[in-house]
C-alpha cells in the first residue's frame, strides 16, 4: 500500500475520467455537459461565435438598458447596458430573469383559434392572414351596424409606439374604449401632475442632488416604477459624496423592505397618508418655514381668493390650517412630535422631496391623498429646482400625419367610455377595474370586440371572477400574449407576440432623470418564425379594414412606422448620437441601445405649468371645470356625493385635502384589512410564471405557494402558525394561502404579496386567480383610481 | 510509486496515432487506451484503495496548507481574491442572486425542493427582522460563500474537490465530490449546496446554458465559485492585449458585482494595497461574519451607517 | 503498513483487498463493455491534403481564431467562398458548397473534437501565448485526405495535459482547467 499516493490516485482518476470522458462518448453520457437542444434551424449554433447585443428590457416600464451576451446563437446572459442613464449597468432580479420568457416551455408560437368553449382551452392553429381576414371582418360588420364604439383595447402600454398605434387605430375607427392600467397602478400620481401641474405624466426626480426623502408608502426599492434607477440613486446619495449623507424617511403600515432599509421608518395607520401630509404642511405654513417665494410667485390658490364671479374660495392655507399635529396624530398614529420633526428636517435638509406611489393613493380617497403629498413639494420649493421633482422631457419623436376620422369615426370617438372615465368617475382619466361591470351590464352600450395588449386583467385586475364573466360575454377577444396566461386562456384568437427580447421597439422610458431619453429594443434572437409584432397586426387589420381606416396607416409595415416617428430624433441633431441620416442615426442606436440628451432645464418657468393660471394650482381650476361640467347643479352633486359617501364638500373637492377612506367589508365581519402590495419581483405579468422569480431567496421555503402575511399577535389569536393553510375571505372571493408570520405587519393588517398563483392557468377555472382575485373593486368615487388597500378581509385557519 | 513522467507510452504531447486517424476513416478507431488496459486497471484499483486511504491522509495536508504563506513565493505575485459588499448601498433587490443563478448555471429547484429547502443559492440573501411592530429592526444581507483562508470545508473533504487555489480561491471540483455532504455540516455559514436531485432543465431553459460552466450532475455539492471562468477570460483578455489585468477588470467582474445597480459589491485582488478592495477593507465600517471562528472570510461587509453619523 | 500485526489492520487489509478486486472487476467489464466512438457522417468530403499540402493553406486561415478565442472555430461558408465561388476542381462536393452559400446556409460540420462539459480548454492560450504547433495534439492534418470523422484529440486525456503543464511550467491548479 505504499505505492498508493495522491499522485497514483490521481493518475488512476485521471486515466479513468479520460476513458469515461474523452474518446468521442457523446453529449449523452456526460454529467457534465450543457446539453443544449438544437435551434430552430436545426443546427447546434456556429461553435464559439459570440455578441453582446444591447436592447431595452422589458419586465417593467423602467426601461433598464440591457446588454444580451448570445452564444452560439442562444442568448444565454443578461446584463445592464452601463451607457443607459435609468440603470448605467446594473440590473435587478426582473431583469436578469428575462430569459425565462424568452425561453419559456409554455410559450405559444404561432396564431391559434378557439377550438370548442371558451376556456376549454382547445386550439388550432390558423395563418396570420385568416386571422386577421376574420377579425377585420368583425370589425368591419360592427362599425357598419354603428357599434364600433363596442371595440375595446385593453393596453399594458402606457407610452410607446404600440400604444401609440392602437390609439391612432382606434381614432381612425371610431371607438373611445382605449384603455391602460393606470387607475390601478400610478393613477394617484398621474392625476396629481395633472390637476395640479398640468402635466399629464408622473414626475421625474434629480436623485444626484436630493438631500431628504420623504417617501409616503413609496416602495422605493420594491414595486416603485423605477426601483433600479433609485437603488443607484440611494447608493449614490448615500454612500457617492463623503461627508453627506441623504436620509430617506419611509412611512408605511407595513415594515417592508424600503423601510427597512430606509433611516427612519414611521408607521402609520392605513389610507391616512393625506392627513400627514397635509399635517407637515401645517406646521411648514404654521412655523413660516415653507418656500414663500415660490408659493407667491408660482402658485395659485394658496391663499383664499375671489373668482371672477364674486365667489370667495378657500385657499390651501386654509385646508392646512385644519390639521393641527394633534389632529393628525389622532387620525395615522403617528406622534404629533414626529410630524413636526419631519416638516423641520425636510426644511432643514433642502432640497427635499415627498413620494407618494401607487400604494399611497391607492385608497378610496387617492386623488385627495395624491394632491397633499405633491403639495408638500411646492410649499418646500422642490419644483424644476436641483434635487427636486422635475418633469419628465420626452425625446424628439416626430409625430405621424394627423388621422382624419369620417363621421362614423367621429361619433364612436364621442361616445361615452365603457370604463366610466370622465362620466361616472369625472375626474378620472381611465378606470379599468370597473369596465367588467360595465360590459356585463351592457350598459351604456355593449362591449362587442376585446383586443388584450400585454394585459391580463383575470390575473392583475381586481374584482375576483368578474373579468372572467366579462370576458365570456364579449363577442370577440383577441389575446396577443405569447404565454398561455389566465385571460388568454378565455381568448377567441391568440396571435402572440415576439418576446420584448425578440421585437423591434423604441422605447421612452418611465420618467427617471427628467432630460430626454430613447432605447431601442431590437431582436437578439430571431423572433419564432411564425411570429407577428403587434404593431403590425395593427397595421394589417387596418389595411383590412380597408378606407377611411386604412389610410391612416401608410406603412408598409411597423418598422416604417417607427422609422418615420425616429427621423424627428435624428433631425433635432442633439444628444449623444449625431448622424448625417436617420438610417446611420438607427444603426448608431442599435450599437449604442439609447439615446440620451443630458442636462436639465432647470428653473425654466416659462410654461413650466401649463395650467389654466399657468402657476402651480394648489387649487385645481381644472377639477372645478370637470365638476361643473359632470353636474348640472349643486343639489345633483350633493345627492351624487352622498350616494358615493364622499365627505368632502366644495372647494376642498378643487385642493390638496384628506376624507376618511371607505373599504370593501364592515369590521366586523372582515377584522383585517388586507394591505396588497407587490414585492420586487413583481414582473410585467406577475411572477409565478418565472421561476426564477418564484425562487428568490425572500420567499424563502414558500416560494411555491401563495402567502398572506400575519403579525405573530394576531396569528397566534387564531391560532395560527407559520405555515398553516388559512382560508381568507373577502366581500370579492375566497382563497385557500399559506400563512407567513411576520413581526413587519402592522396588527389587525395581512400583507397580501401580489403576483403569486398557480401556473400555467388550468383552462375552465371559473375563479379568479392570484391576490387580486380576492380584492374588491373600490375606486375613488370621483377620480377612478382603485382602492388597492381597499379591502378587508376574514381570516380563519383552514380545517 | 507510478509517475506520469514514467508511464510507458508514446509521447503525449505529438500524437502518433491522430497522424493516421482521419486518413482511414474506415479503420477501427485509434485506441491507446486498449494497449494501455491493463495499466488502467492497475491504475484504478489504486485509486480505490486511495479512496479508501485518504481520509487517513488528508489532515497533514491541511495543516500543511495552513501553514502555507497566503501570496506564492518566489516572483510574480498572485492575487488572493476577495470582495466587499456594502451594505449600506445594497437595497435587497436580489438581482445578484439571479444573475449568479443565470451565469453558473444553478438549477430551478422547483416547488418540492423548495419547500424542502433545497433551493441552490451560491449568493443568498440573508434576512433578519428583530423586534415587535412597531419598534424593528431587519437587515439584508448578500451572502456569497466566504471563501476563508482557513476554510472549515476543505479540512472534511475526504476526497480533496475542495481546496483553496493559488488566488484563495475556494474551489469545488465537481467531478471528484463523492457527495458525503461533510463540507455543507462543516461550512458555518451554510454556503455550500447539494443537488439532491438532477437539474431539472426544461428543454426550452437548457438553450440559456452559459457554456462557460459546466452543469452539475445529482449527488455532487456545488457552490460560488467568485466567478473564476470569469477572471480566466478576464486574464486572457488582458493577455492578448500584452497588459497584466488591473484592478479595474476586476472591479465588477463577478455576476453578482456587474449587476449590482447599487455598485454595492467590489471584487478585487486583497494582496494588491492599492485595489479598491484593499480600500474598502480599511474603513471603519467593515466587519467579517463570524469572525471568532477563526475561519478567515475572504468576503469584506461594511455594515450600514446611520443618517448625520 | 506492509505487515500488519493488530487484528484491526487485518480486516482494513481484508478490506481494502475486496474493494481493489470489485474495482478491478469493474475495470474489466467497463473496458469490454464501454460504448466506442462512431465515426460521424461530414456534409462535405473536405480533404485537409488537398487545402493545407495542396494549396499551403495555414490552420489559421480557416480556423480563424484559434489564435483569439477559446475556440478554433470552423470556417463559416463565406470563407470557403472566396475561392470556391468559381470551381476550382472537378470534385463533386465543390458545387454543394456553393449550393449552401446560395442558399444562406452554414455547412453544418459535424463536431468530433469535444471536450468533457467541465473542462475548459482555450485555443488562444495554447497557440498564441505557449505558442504550441496545431499537430501537437491534432497531428498531421495536412496528411488527412479524407474529412474528419473521428475525434483526433482522443488519445489526450487528464494527465497528458497535466504531464505537458509540468513540463512547460504551466499551473496544474484545477481551477485553470476545470469550470
Amino acid at each position: 500500500m505504499e505505492g498508493v499516493t495522491r499522485r497514483g490516485f490521481l493518475k488512476g482518476a485521471g486515466v479513468a475520467a479520460g476513458a469515461f470522458l474523452l474518446p468521442g462518448c457523446g453529449e449523452e453520457e456526460d454529467p457534465y455537459a450543457l446539453r443544449r437542444p438544437a435551434l430552430p434551424d436545426g443546427s447546434s449554433g456556429m461553435l464559439g461565435q459570440e455578441k453582446w447585443v444591447p436592447s431595452v428590457c422589458g419586465q417593467c416600464q423602467a426601461g433598464c438598458g440591457i446588454r444580451v451576451r448570445v452564444a452560439e446563437g442562444r442568448a444565454v446572459k443578461i446584463e445592464g447596458n452601463p451607457a443607459c442613464p435609468v440603470n448605467r449597468g446594473g440590473l435587478g432580479p426582473k431583469g436578469q430573469a428575462g430569459l425565462g420568457m424568452l425561453y419559456h416551455p409554455d410559450r405559444i408560437l404561432a396564431p391559434r383559434r378557439r377550438d370548442g368553449e371558451r376556456g376549454s382551452g382547445r386550439w388550432k392553429e390558423v395563418g396570420w392572414d385568416e386571422a386577421i381576414g376574420e377579425i377585420a371582418s368583425v370589425l368591419r360588420d360592427l362599425r357598419a351596424r354603428g357599434e364600433g364604439r363596442g371595440v375595446v383595447v385593453l393596453d399594458g402600454e402606457p407610452r410607446g409606439m404600440t400604444r401609440d398605434l392602437w390609439a391612432r387605430f382606434l381614432d381612425a375607427y371610431g371607438s373611445p374604449n382605449h384603455m391602460d392600467h393606470r387607475a390601478t397602478s400610478d393613477g394617484g400620481k398621474l392625476l396629481a401632475m395633472t390637476y395640479m401641474h398640468g402635466v399629464p405624466e408622473i414626475p421625474a426626480y434629480d436623485w444626484e442632488r436630493t438631500r431628504y426623502v420623504l417617501g409616503f408608502g413609496a416602495s422605493l426599492f420594491e414595486s416603485w416604477c423605477q426601483s433600479i434607477h433609485l437603488t443607484r440613486a440611494s447608493s449614490h446619495l448615500r454612500r457617492g459624496m463623503p461627508g453627506r449623507r441623504v436620509k430617506f424617511v419611509q412611512v408605511s403600515p407595513r415594515f417592508s423592505v424600503t423601510a427597512a432599509k430606509a433611516d427612519e421608518w414611521v408607521p402609520i395607520e392605513p389610507a391616512t397618508y393625506g392627513a400627514l401630509a397635509l399635517g407637515i404642511g401645517h406646521v411648514l405654513v404654521r412655523d413660516g418655514i415653507f418656500d414663500a417665494d415660490f408659493v407667491r410667485e408660482r402658485s395659485f390658490g394658496f391663499e383664499p381668493w375671489t373668482g371672477e364671479d364674486g365667489r370667495a374660495h378657500r385657499g390651501f392655507r386654509d385646508v392646512l390650517a385644519e390639521y393641527m399635529p394633534d389632529r393628525v396624530e389622532a387620525l395615522t398614529h403617528v406622534p404629533a412630535r414626529t410630524v413636526e420633526r419631519l416638516a423641520h428636517e425636510m426644511v432643514d435638509n433642502r432640497p427635499a422631496v415627498a413620494l407618494a406611489d401607487g400604494g399611497a393613493a391607492a385608497a378610496t380617497n387617492g386623488l385627495g391623498t395624491a394632491m397633499s403629498i405633491h403639495a408638500l413639494n411646492a410649499l418646500l420649493g422642490s419644483l424644476e429646482c436641483p434635487g427636486g421633482l422635475l418633469v419628465q422631457r420626452p425625446a424628439p419623436l416626430a409625430s405621424w400625419a394627423a388621422v382624419e376620422p369620417d363621421d362614423a369615426a367621429r361619433a364612436g370617438a364621442a361616445a361615452p367610455r365603457l370604463d366610466g372615465a370622465g362620466v361616472s368617475r369625472p375626474l378620472a382619466r381611465g378606470c379599468i377595474q370597473e369596465f367588467p361591470e360595465a360590459v356585463l351590464s351592457g350598459k351604456p352600450y355593449p362591449a362587442r370586440a376585446l383586443f388584450l395588449n400585454r394585459s391580463n386583467p383575470v390575473f392583475s385586475k381586481p374584482g375576483g371572477g368578474r373579468w372572467i364573466e366579462a370576458l365570456r360575454k364579449v363577442d370577440l377577444v383577441v389575446s396577443f400574449s405569447p404565454l398561455p396566461d389566465e385571460s388568454t386562456i378565455w381568448a377567441d384568437f391568440v396571435l402572440p407576440e415576439p418576446t420584448y427580447l425578440e421585437r423591434w421597439e423604441p422605447v421612452e422610458p418611465v420618467p427617471s432623470v427628467g432630460y430626454p431619453i430613447l432605447g431601442l429594443r431590437q431582436p437578439v434572437v430571431d423572433p419564432p418564425r411564425d411570429s407577428l409584432a403587434v404593431g403590425d397586426v395593427v397595421i394589417r387589420l387596418a389595411r383590412a379594414l380597408g378606407d377611411p381606416v386604412a389610410r391612416a396607416f401608410p406603412w408598409d409595415g411597423y418598422r416604417d412606422a417607427i422609422v418615420e416617428r425616429l427621423k424627428g430624433v435624428q433631425e433635432a441633431q442633439t444628444g449623444s448620437i449625431l448622424e448625417p441620416t436617420t438610417q446611420k442615426f438607427i444603426r448608431k442606436l442599435q450599437q449604442e441601445g439609447i439615446w440620451e440628451a443630458r442636462g436639465y432645464p432647470f428653473g425654466q418657468w416659462e410654461g413650466a405649468f401649463p395650467t389654466a393660471s399657468g402657476k402651480f394650482e394648489f387649487f385645481s381650476q381644472a377639477i372645478e371645470k370637470r365638476l361643473a361640467a359632470a353636474f348640472p347643479d349643486a343639489s345633483s352633486m350633493e345627492a351624487w356625493l352622498v350616494a358615493q359617501g364622499v365627505q368632502t364638500r366644495g372647494d376642498d373637492l378643487c385642493l390638496p385635502h384628506w376624507e376618511p377612506p371607505q373599504f370593501a367589508g364592515g369590521e366586523v365581519d372582515y377584522p383585517f384589512l388586507l394591505v396588497a402590495y407587490r414585492g420586487v419581483a413583481y414582473a410585467e405579468g406577475g411572477i409565478r410564471h418565472l421561476p426564477r422569480l418564484r425562487e428568490l431567496p425572500s420567499a424563502g421555503r414558500d416560494a411555491w405557494r401563495e402567502r398572506v402575511e400575519l403579525n405573530p399577535s394576531d396569528a397566534h389569536r387564531l391560532g395560527i402558525r407559520g405555515g398553516d393553510g388559512v382560508r381568507v375571505e373577502t366581500p370579492a372571493g375566497r382563497r385557500r394561502l399559506t400563512a407567513f408570520l411576520h413581526p413587519g405587519v402592522r396588527p389587525g393588517t395581512a400583507g397580501l404579496p401580489l403576483g403569486y398563483g398557480e401556473w400555467p392557468p388550468r383552462p375552465g377555472v371559473l375563479e379568479a386567480p392570484g391576490g387580486y382575485g380576492l380584492l374588491a373593486v373600490a375606486s375613488d368615487p370621483l377620480a377612478g383610481i382603485f382602492a388597492l388597500q381597499g379591502t378587508r378581509a376574514r381570516i380563519g385557519k383552514e380545517a | 510509486m507510478a509517475s506520469d513522467e514514467s508511464a510507458p507510452r508514446s509521447n503525449p504531447v505529438s500524437p502518433a496515432p491522430a497522424r493516421s486517424a482521419p486518413t482511414q476513416p474506415e479503420a477501427p478507431p485509434p485506441n491507446p487506451e486498449r494497449r494501455g488496459a491493463l495499466r488502467q486497471i492497475a491504475a484504478l484499483a489504486a485509486g480505490a484503495a486511495a479512496f479508501v486511504a485518504l481520509p487517513l491522509l488528508r489532515p497533514r495536508r491541511a495543516l500543511a496548507q495552513e501553514d502555507a504563506p497566503s501570496p506564492a513565493p518566489g516572483g510574480t505575485r498572485k492575487p488572493r481574491w476577495g470582495m466587499a459588499i456594502d451594505l449600506d448601498r445594497c437595497t435587497a433587490c436580489q438581482g445578484c442572486v439571479v444573475a449568479c443563478k443565470t451565469e453558473n448555471n444553478v438549477p430551478i429547484a422547483g416547488a418540492d425542493q423548495t419547500e424542502r429547502g433545497r433551493g441552490i443559492f451560491w449568493m443568498d440573501m440573508l434576512q433578519t427582522e428583530e423586534g415587535e411592530y412597531p419598534d424593528l429592526k431587519g437587515q439584508f444581507i448578500p451572502t456569497p460563500c466566504n471563501h476563508c483562508d482557513n476554510a472549515p470545508c476543505v479540512k472534511v473533504c475526504p476526497v480533496g474537490a475542495t481546496y483553496i487555489n493559488e488566488e484563495g480561491i475556494v474551489a469545488q471540483m465537481w467531478a471528484r465530490c463523492i457527495g458525503c455532504r461533510f463540507c455543507t455540516t462543516a461550512c458555518p455559514y451554510t454556503r455550500r449546496y447539494f443537488n439532491w436531485q438532477a437539474p431539472d432543465w426544461s428543454e426550452a431553459a437548457r438553450h440559456t446554458l452559459n457554456p462557460n460552466v459546466a452543469t452539475r450532475p445529482k449527488g455532487v455539492v456545488e457552490k460560488c465559485t467568485f466567478c473564476h471562468h470569469r477572471i480566466r477570460q478576464a486574464r486572457e483578455t488582458a493577455r492578448a492585449e500584452g497588459r497584466a489585468m488591473t484592478d479595474a477588470d476586476v472591479r465588477r467582474l463577478p455576476a453578482c458585482a456587474q449587476a449590482c445597480p447599487a455598485d454595492a459589491i467590489t471584487f478585487g485582488d486583497l494582496n494588491d494595497p492599492e485595489s479598491e478592495l484593499s480600500q474598502l477593507a480599511k474603513s471603519p465600517r467593515a466587519v467579517r461574519l463570524q469572525e471568532e471562528l477563526g475561519t478567515h472570510p475572504k468576503v469584506i461587509y461594511l455594515r450600514e451607517a446611520k443618517w448625520q453619523e | 503498513m506492509s505487515t500488519s500485526r493488530k487484528p484491526g489492520r487485518r480486516v482494513a487489509a481484508f478490506c481494502v483487498g475486496a474493494l481493489l478486486f470489485a474495482a478491478a472487476a469493474c475495470a474489466v467489464a467497463w473496458v469490454s463493455l464501454r460504448p466506442r466512438p462512431h465515426p460521424v457522417v461530414q456534409p462535405i468530403a473536405f480533404s485537409h491534403r488537398v487545402h493545407v499540402s495542396g494549396e499551403e493553406m495555414e490552420c489559421a486561415d480557416c480556423h480563424k481564431r484559434v489564435g483569439e478565442s477559446p475556440h478554433a472555430t470552423f470556417p463559416p461558408v463565406k470563407y470557403c467562398m472566396q475561392c470556391h465561388e468559381e470551381p476550382q476542381g472537378e470534385h463533386p462536393d465543390e458545387p454543394r458548397v456553393r449550393e449552401y452559400a446560395q442558399r444562406g446556409q452554414e455547412i453544418p460540420w459535424v463536431r468530433v473534437n469535444r471536450l468533457p462539459g467541465h473542462v475548459y480548454f482555450s485555443h488562444a492560450s495554447h497557440v498564441r501565448d505557449a505558442k504550441m504547433e496545431c499537430a501537437e495534439c491534432h497531428g498531421a492534418m495536412e496528411d488527412a485526405e479524407a474529412p474528419v470523422t473521428l475525434p483526433q484529440i482522443g488519445h489526450l486525456d487528464m494527465g497528458t495535459c497535466m504531464a505537458c503543464h509540468r513540463e512547460r511550467g504551466a499551473s496544474n491548479d484545477c481551477l485553470r482547467c476545470h469550470k
